[in-house]
């Protein structure tokens, strides 16, 4: 494999360092799943390039895979990676990193692939969502918001990141719960936290729904009040009750997981499984979840595959009710 | 607490030879990804984040400032040398900046830009020091309203560059708001001439349209005349900067500074309004105003290049004193932050005053570097249009398309960069403007988002625009500077009419 | 107006050129799905059709003053080598195609080998040399000082 051409290339390209050579040849470890490709649809440095680099680490020190490397293909909220991934013919071992931000750019977008034309593997983690106000916003708890929201649908700003997204799906999640007409709903987008952020502390935007983890560091200063947390259960972390606990029959979770490539043999997925199986028992991927505000969500086979499905279909239905689609 | 005590303890930590050796390392590291088109800043600290959860956070942040400020820095030299804009930031400075070159001046324009960056980014580091908390406030004043009566004056400001045919100049402006309308509107969701391509869905990147229309076009202009056209020698002119340089300079590095600063502070603000702000304005008061379009005037240089380093010590304040992130590079800083169990916000100066003051001290060291690796380097640099020209244009172009495909590595980005090129190929052939293109396609989409922001937020009451004493100032002050040529030209125009005979070319009044 | 002065015909390419991209913005809009979300007087299909609104202006006052054979001076080459330019553009097309495949060293390699000709060098071992240092160097440059890995195609494994 490694004559004639890699000695020309030596000569001409002398200049260059040896031990960057050889980068992409592939690795010699006899077991398990090696050379695993993450497919990042984002940009680095965000939530999804995060999660899939700290698992790299994690496979690697544990020990479960070895060459594991993350490669971004950033574009339309995942949707450009998830059509590459389904002309994918699957030959080399290859996941995308997938969520309910990706869900929602695919039916947002109208692409013409979907999350079911690929092979489901497993979710990994679940990340709460919050509805939170700025330190002196009138809004002093949910009922405040919820009464003032009722009175004056259009009115009142609910504030976070892009349409069809996970913020939006809790805001619409959240009016309808309450009895607003999702379509009088007024939703204002913010691309990242930069704008948003002065935003709610001016006052501009009455309230947002967004990811706990985003706005720690505010919440923890006292900046923002956190009204409501959207999960089953109180965060440890946060003295914060939960929608339930104030009379509004909803709960939500962001999570995010993991799809392969369509038609890979029951061998292949089986193997992938069982990696992310291992992720899940290992104590320092457990570790990287607790540093991250974020919670082990572990869920495989035919039960995340219907999972998949019903959040595809949710999705689908909050955006008809808002009448985006 | 004295500020300048604290200042003086941030230098006593910086200057140990480990942190200088990382502020050596960020600034050599940022110039090399400011040369490269397409890859900015933000992304170089965000694939260098993982490598520094080794390093204690000072250290780590000694190198990402380098980095940030030599971005800069880098992408200027591009710009100037090879017409291809590295950072969004350093595109105006192409304009000028490799007009020079071509006249032999390339030395000139690269040290204008190096000590005009040096002085912004000091200054602003100063400005940090001081204004950092009524900064803070101004900042969460401002919201969508604010920001587009911002925007509408930096629009006006457009017009004075249109050129010569002001047909010709608004065609163009209407060219790049079309380019900058491609991909998905935000506020609705909506996408818009995307044509069903999902890659055009997050719309065309900046400095993609600013390579294919400055350096692809200028490839393919060469190539147009390759056969008819005899090979112009670039003239090699004098290495450094004269007396009188200098004194075209000093006051463009000063302005620059003053517009960078409060943009980059502002989170819609950013580093390419206030350098097209600069450009205007110089171009406005130059004494020499023969030299913009045709040999390339220094003014052109010194003023964007000082914009973008004070803009990006602006957006270092916010980041610092509000946990605000402004630019996409400070966004990473603030993950980076975060990651290192560091809250960032208004507590960090109290919670971190070391590292805080540090990091400060570190942007002063980091922009002496600067100076000291590059102003040297300038005729050095220059040399490098004497690369016979087959290779030096088919540089340009690989160079260009490395930079366009290795942000997303999609093919098609390549094929995008030939398109755009083509088009301002044919731009450049018909005589239109590539200027106002470009300022269309960076303020076109802000612009439009902050309105539709804006009457969102009003649910659909546009009285919201004129709500408040900022936005009314801004809009007087515009309707002074529309007014203004307006009163004069009408004044010119009576006094002519009862001077002289009748314009012969006046239209037929009934 | 049958004898059309010389330079007519550029100036009615322009104006061509115009009227399409208002054009192409008109279609687009009015293609789109309707909009719910919409708030006030400002909705997405505003801004396009402001913008073809102003192409579609210019292009009529460009028209006018072409027909009135009022035109700027411009720099217009009237000789264009078109040979040369269509070889730049269709290396640059060429390495969009290929890319996927051959990988970014042989696709860019190839595209500034093909550029170097174009602009009329014939040193072709000194080119090849120069054209394969660039795009090695680039690749291994990218992989080891940023960790991005440009694809690598057939060279997979070897590089």
């Amino acid at each position: 494999m490694r004559r004639l051409p890699r000695s020309v290339v030596l000569a001409v390209a002398g200049c260059l360092a040896v031990s960057a050579c050889g980068v992409t040849a592939q690795g010699r470890q006899e077991t398990g799943v090696r050379n695993l490709t993450m497919v990042v649809g984002n940009s680095p440095g965000g939530g999804y390039d995060t999660m899939a680099r700290q698992i790299a680490d994690v496979l690697g020190k544990d020990d479960i895979a070895a060459g594991t490397r993350v490669v971004n293909e950033p574009g339309a909220g995942g949707t450009v990676a998830l059509q590459q991934l389904v002309n994918d013919g699957g030959s080399r071992a290859k996941v995308m990193t997938t969520g309910v931000a990706v869900v929602g750019a695919v039916v947002t977008n109208n692409a013409p692939v979907s999350l079911a034309d690929t092979t489901p593997i497993a979710r990994v983690l679940e990340e709460p969502m919050i509805i939170a106000v700025a330190a002196d916003s009138p809004y002093r708890t949910l009922d405040d918001l919820v009464e003032a929201w009722r009175a004056d649908p259009r009115g009142i700003t609910a504030a976070g990141g892009a349409i069809g997204g996970p913020d939006y799906q809790q805001v619409m999640l959240l009016a309808k719960a309450i009895g607003i007409d999702p379509t009088t709903v007024n939703f204002v987008t913010y691309d990242g936290g930069g704008e948003l952020l002065p935003a709610i502390l001016g006052g501009k935007v009455a309230f947002t729904a967004s990811g706990y983890a985003e706005w720690a560091d505010q919440i923890a200063s006292g900046s923002i009040r956190v009204l409501a947390v959207s999960g089953e259960q109180r965060l440890s972390e946060l003295d914060a009750p939960t929608l339930r606990e104030q009379g509004v029959d909803l709960t939500y979770t962001n999570w995010r997981g993991f799809v392969a490539p369509p038609g890979i043999s029951e061998d292949k997925r089986a193997r992938l499984v069982e990696l992310f199986d291992q992720l899940h028992r290992s104590p320092e991927w457990q570790r990287v979840l607790e540093r991250n505000g974020q919670q082990d969500a572990f869920s495989a086979g035919p039960e995340f595959e219907e999972f998949l499905d019903r959040q595809q279909g949710l999705v689908k239905s909050i955006l008809a009710d808002a009448g985006l689609r | 607490m004295d500020v300048w005590q604290q200042l003086a303890e941030g230098f006593a930590m910086a200057l140990t030879p480990t942190n200088l050796l990382y502020a050596a390392l960020g600034v050599l590291l940022g110039t090399a990804v400011g040369v490269l088109p397409g890859l900015g800043t933000s992304l170089t600290v965000a694939l260098l984040l993982p490598l520094t959860y080794a390093l204690d956070p000072t250290s780590a942040f000694i190198m990402f400032a380098g980095i940030y400020y030599g971005g800069a820095y880098g992408g200027s030299t591009t710009s100037i040398l090879l017409n291809t804009p590295g950072e969004s930031s350093t595109i105006v400075t192409a304009i000028e900046g490799n007009l020079m070159a071509k006249s032999g001046r390339a030395a000139q324009a690269l040290a204008t830009a190096a000590i005009g960056s040096f002085i912004a980014g000091t200054i602003g580091s100063l400005l940090l020091v001081v204004l950092a908390s009524p900064i803070a406030s101004l900042a969460i004043q401002m919201g969508a309203p604010e920001y587009l009566s911002v925007m509408v004056l930096a629009f006006v400001a457009v017009t004075a560059v249109l050129g010569a045919s002001r047909v010709r100049g608004f065609a163009a402006l209407g060219i790049g708001l079309m380019i900058g309308m491609v991909g998905l509107d935000p506020q609705s969701g909506q996408q818009r001439l995307t044509f069903g391509v999902p890659q055009l869905i997050d719309g065309l990147d900046i400095v993609l349209v600013a390579v294919a229309m400055f350096a692809i076009t200028e490839a393919l202009w060469v190539a147009s005349r390759l056969r008819t056209a005899p090979e112009e020698a670039i003239p090699v002119g004098r290495p450094w900067l004269s007396g009188r340089d200098l004194s075209r300079s000093w006051r463009p590095w000063l302005r620059g500074t003053v517009f960078g600063f409060p943009f980059g502070a502002i989170p819609a603000g950013g580093a390419e309004i206030p350098t097209f702000l600069s450009y205007v304005t110089e171009r406005k008061l130059s004494k020499h105003p023969e030299e913009f379009g045709t040999t390339g005037a220094i003014e052109g240089v010194a003023g964007p290049e000082a914009a973008n380093n004070s803009s990006a010590a602006g957006s270092v304040t916010s980041m610092l004193t509000l946990g605000l992130p402004t630019s996409a590079t400070t966004a990473v800083m603030l993950a980076a932050f975060t990651s290192y169990g560091i809250a960032p916000g208004p507590q960090l100066l109290q919670s971190e005053s070391e590292l805080v003051w540090t990091l400060i001290a570190s942007l002063f060291i980091g922009n002496a570097l600067l100076l000291l690796l590059n102003l040297p380097l300038a005729p050095a640099w220059a040399k490098l249009l004497r690369i016979p020209r087959p290779y030096l244009y088919a540089g340009i172009v690989f160079f260009a398309v490395l930079g366009a495909f290795s942000v997303n590595t999609q093919a098609i980005d390549i094929a995008l960069l030939a398109v755009i090129g083509v088009l301002g190929f044919v731009l450049r052939k018909f005589g239109f403007p590539i200027l106002p293109v470009m300022m269309g396609v960076i303020l076109g989409p802000e612009a439009e988002l902050q309105l539709r922001r804006a009457l969102q937020i009003s649910d659909g009451d546009v009285t919201t625009l004129v709500s408040s004493p900022m936005t009314i100032g801004v809009y007087l002050v515009i309707a002074v500077v529309i007014a203004w040529p307006l009163l004069r030209w009408l004044v010119g125009r009576v006094r002519r009419a009862t001077g002289d005979r009748p314009d012969v070319q006046g239209d037929r009044r009934s | 107006m049958n004898r059309a002065r010389p330079g007519i015909r550029s100036d009615l390419s322009v104006v061509l050129l115009l009227v399409a991209f208002g054009g192409l913005l008109v279609w687009d809009t009015l293609t789109a799905p309707a909009d719910d979300m919409r708030r006030g007087p400002v909705g997405p299909q505003t801004m396009p059709l402001l913008v073809a609104g102003v192409l579609l202006l210019c292009a009529a006052v460009l028209t006018v003053e072409a027909l009135r054979g009022r035109r700027p001076r411009e720099s217009d080459v009237d000789a264009t080598d078109w040979r040369t330019w269509t070889a730049v553009i269709g290396a640059i097309l060429l390495c969009a195609v290929v890319i996927d495949v051959a990988g970014w060293v042989l696709a860019g390699g190839l595209m500034f080998y093909l550029c170097v000709y174009a602009f009329g060098s014939r040193h072709y071992v000194r080119d090849l040399v120069v054209a394969a240092v660039l795009a090695l160097g680039s690749f291994y440059l990218f992989y080891s000082g940023l960790g991005i890995e440009l694809p690598a195609g057939i060279l997979q494994g070897v590089l």
